[in-house]
């Protein structure tokens, strides 16, 4: 018997939505955003959302690395990838998100040597073992991801490895959120924050959320208990009139963060001054570049990329879906022109997007309960 | 770990995978270690180290991100 | 007090969605890629978008397991298989073991009782003869074993680097049994769905095998042959057997999505009540994996009609190896085409084909 079976409990489940019921003042409505693709996939996965009443709804944040890639980035990729000389790796969903002449799958099948890695100590260790070739990594990810990176190019250093370089397009969590507080059409109540980043940066950077927005924030863990917990913690929250940082997860996640991997990010990246994320625009500070330490670890240095800005296709309204501001079946190529098996844009390339979720799993009509 | 040509993706699913260490070697900073189907790889150690056979780490992309005390493992 | 979520345009869009789905899928893509061996949404999209419209032939239309032929009132039943599992040996079983039983067990499928195969090996230049031999054996153990005679073959070898050690293409031929008609559009409302065993191990296995996993359990492929099975069916509810269907490439979620569509009709499925070994649940969440969505070689779908469930389903039970087979939704009206499931958890959500390939060269 696992521990996680009793996060999974069914009777606890239905105890907690009772103790939801009766949290969430009468008539009120309730908008909970989740930035955490984890969370989205667990909520459709278990079917969460008809243990809420109505008036409290779930909306998905843009909690997704691979989703917010832009299409110029991409294009870069495959260039790279179709190089002489090249392996290029990258994490398997990154294969399937579409640039603007196919996806990395798509160039793989073309004949470019395109491997799939479950960690970046997997590219390493293919640059060691084939050092007639330049095998170039996709990095992607959050603050979550990024020490990885991180610690496999301090390794790289450490051991002579030459013929290894990294596409650095890591993000970070609070430069999104703040951007999405800051937009004049979003309405939320309150977020569940996200579960694994925060092992790395701590729950202490979602502070300004309450202090600067109102808002309450309860970090959550991913089986359904959890999240069942973190909706209750919010809703007490509002009703006792309190407003602060939670951490429902403390099992896992230590408040103040991991230092070392603080450490080992802040030596090996440096912030870009802006980065481009899809469907939201250029964010301040929100992505990470290879420090001037390491740039001889830069595939953007090393190899030659179009570097092409592209524009989203005109009919995306990807932006306004990872805004919470409509629902997937609200955006008007939802499920004709945009499907998971042809995704236009973010939110339905991602298996966790909000998009690709509710078609996935939530496409269904379904009655809830009014409180 | 995830299957090959797996729909579902580490990063966006913000996954991290508890695993038990096996082996450790402290001056390379790595960690041979076994998640719960047995399945077993090199892990990155160096943001939690010291670590004993026996603890449980949460990893992510290879790396372990924190140690996971007992209950929660 | 009770309010409907859905709005009028969510309701809307939903429709549009569902109509779209139910429309032959197009091919339009310009190569071919892994996804399209996947038994899912790709798959569908190749052999209705292009094979079947370019063969037209009426009986290729049904999209059955098995094709027919009527032969001087003699009513038979054609399949043909290939196979390209990697590796070709694996535990519980091997390439050779996977042909002849799959083979029989789409003849079953179609409600026809195997009664011979033709078998061609394609092998690699290299291949090692005791590799050879012991794969010949497999396969004369299994055809004894289903009953069925090799009465055909061929055999072709091509370089070093092409066909994985072997691969092998089969052509099954099959008397239809008088006692049930089965086709994939005869599902109605009230219908029982009953599966005949445990689900995921054979994709689980492959999947372990494949990596350098050491398992306190160890996890077998299910591949057997389910003609005594649907045997036994067919004597305990054959009227009432609307279609049987076994879960191969993309798992039971496929083969109910595709019943579903085929017939136009829903299905709620109830996750609790689908039979799993623990250890393939817990190694499928490991590896990312659904387990409806994880190829079997020894279980299958039946639709059988509520008055004959009973029946059906202590019939299967009587099988060995198919103590733990099990009751687990019911067909609807609404949504059609659709296939809901209730979560252990309780929630619901939809049950989809999959998309893309999770576990290439399964079978």
């Amino acid at each position: 018997m696992r521990f996680v079976d009793e996060f999974r409990d069914a009777a606890l489940g239905q105890a907690l939505a009772s103790e939801i019921r009766a949290a969430v003042e009468p008539g009120r409505h309730v908008k909970l955003m989740e930035v955490c693709g984890g969370h989205t996939h667990s909520i459709y996965k278990y079917g969460i959302d008809d243990l809420l009443p109505a008036n409290v709804e779930l909306v998905h944040g843009p909690g997704c690395p691979v989703c917010v890639i832009p299409m110029g980035r991409v294009d870069d990729a495959i260039a790279m990838a179709h190089e002489d000389g090249v392996i290029f790796t990258c994490f398997g969903d990154m294969m399937r998100v579409p640039g603007s002449h196919g996806t990395l799958q798509e160039a793989k099948a073309a004949g470019a040597d395109v491997r799939m890695v479950y960690s970046p100590l997997d590219a390493l260790r293919i640059a060691k073992r084939e050092p007639e070739h330049e095998v170039v990594f996709f990095a992607i990810g959050f603050e979550t991801t990024a020490p990885s990176t991180a610690l496999t190019l301090k390794r790289a250093r450490a051991e002579g490895v030459t013929n290894f370089s990294c596409f650095c397009n890591h993000v970070t969590i609070v430069p999104p959120l703040r951007a999405l507080l800051d937009s004049p059409d979003l309405r939320l109540d309150g977020f569940i924050g996200p579960g694994h980043v925060s092992t790395v940066v701590g729950a202490r950077p979602l502070e300004f959320i309450p202090a600067d927005y109102g808002k309450p924030v309860v970090v959550s863990g991913f089986e359904p208990v959890d999240i069942l917990q973190s909706v209750l913690m919010i809703l007490t929250q509002l009703r006792d009139g309190r407003c602060e940082v939670e951490n429902q997860y403390g099992r896992v996640v230590p408040y103040e963060g991991n230092l070392r991997a603080l450490e080992v990010l802040a030596e090996v990246f440096a912030l870009r001054p802006h980065f481009e994320w899809r469907g939201l625009g250029f964010i301040s500070q929100s992505g990470l570049r290879l420090s001037d330490d390491y740039a001889e670890f830069d595939a953007e240095l090393r190899h030659e990329v179009p570097a092409v800005r592209v524009a989203d296709p005109k009919a995306c309204q990807c932006g306004e879906v990872l805004k919470g501001v409509i629902k997937p079946w609200e955006c008007k190529v939802f499920g004709t022109a945009c499907t998971p098996e042809r995704p236009i844009g973010t939110c339905m390339v991602s298996s966790e997007g909000a998009c690709a979720a509710y078609y996935n799993y939530g496409r269904f009509a379904r009655e809830r309960e009014l409180v | 770990m995830n299957a090959p040509d797996s729909c579902h993706c580490i990063t966006c699913g913000d996954d991290g995978v508890p695993m038990r260490v096996l082996r450790v070697d402290a001056d390379r900073l790595l960690a041979l270690c076994e998640d719960e189907a047995g399945e077993r790889s090199s892990v990155e150690v160096a943001l939690v180290t010291p670590v004993a056979a026996g603890d449980t780490l949460l990893v992510h992309a290879g790396t372990a991100l924190t140690t996971l005390s007992g209950d929660a493992a | 007090m009770s309010v409907p979520a859905a709005t009028d345009r969510e309701s809307r869009i939903l429709g549009i969605i569902e109509t779209a789905r139910a429309k032959r899928p197009k091919f339009r893509d310009a190569r071919i890629t892994m996804a399209h061996g996947a038994g899912g949404k790709a798959t569908a999209a190749l052999i209705e978008g292009v094979l079947v419209p370019a063969f037209a032939s009426p009986e290729l239309d049904r999209l059955a397991d098995a094709g027919s032929l009527s032969v001087d009132g003699a009513q038979l039943a054609l399949t043909t298989d290939s196979f390209v599992v990697k590796p070709i040996t694996f535990p519980g079983g091997s390439i050779g073991e996977l042909a002849v039983n799959g083979t029989v067990n789409d003849l079953a499928m179609a409600g026809a009782r195997p009664l011979a195969l033709t078998l061609s090996l394609i092998l690699e230049e290299g291949l090692e003869a005791g590799v050879l031999r012991e794969e010949v054996d497999a396969i004369a153990r299994a055809a004894a074993a289903a009953g069925v005679q090799i009465i055909a073959g061929d055999t072709k070898v091509v370089e070093r680097g092409h066909a994985d050690q072997m691969y092998i293409c089969t052509t099954g031929i099959g008397r239809r049994d008088p006692r049930a008609e089965l086709s994939p559009d005869a599902l109605r409302p009230g219908d029982a769905i009953l599966v005949s065993g445990p689900i995921g191990e054979h994709g689980t296995a492959i999947m372990l095998a494949r990596g350098e996993f050491e398992l306190g359990a160890q996890i077998s492929s299910d591949t057997r042959s389910l003609w005594p099975a649907v045997d036994r069916l067919l004597g305990a509810a054959g009227p009432g057997l609307r279609c049987l269907r076994d879960a191969t490439r993309g798992g039971v979620a496929s083969v109910l999505n595709e019943l579903a569509r085929a017939s136009g009709v829903a299905m709620s499925i109830r996750e609790a009540a689908v039979p799993v070994h623990p250890a393939v649940a817990g190694a499928a969440e490991i590896l990312g994996i659904d387990p409806m969505h994880v190829a079997n070689e020894g279980v299958f779908v039946a639709a059988v009609s509520a008055e004959h469930a009973d029946a059906a389903l202590a019939a299967l039970r009587e099988v060995p190896g198919g103590e733990a087979a099990a009751l687990i939704g019911d067909v609807r009206t609404e949504p059609p085409g659709m296939v809901l499931m209730e979560t252990a958890f309780g929630g619901r959500r939809v049950l989809d084909q999959l998309v893309g390939d999770p576990l290439p060269r399964i079978c």
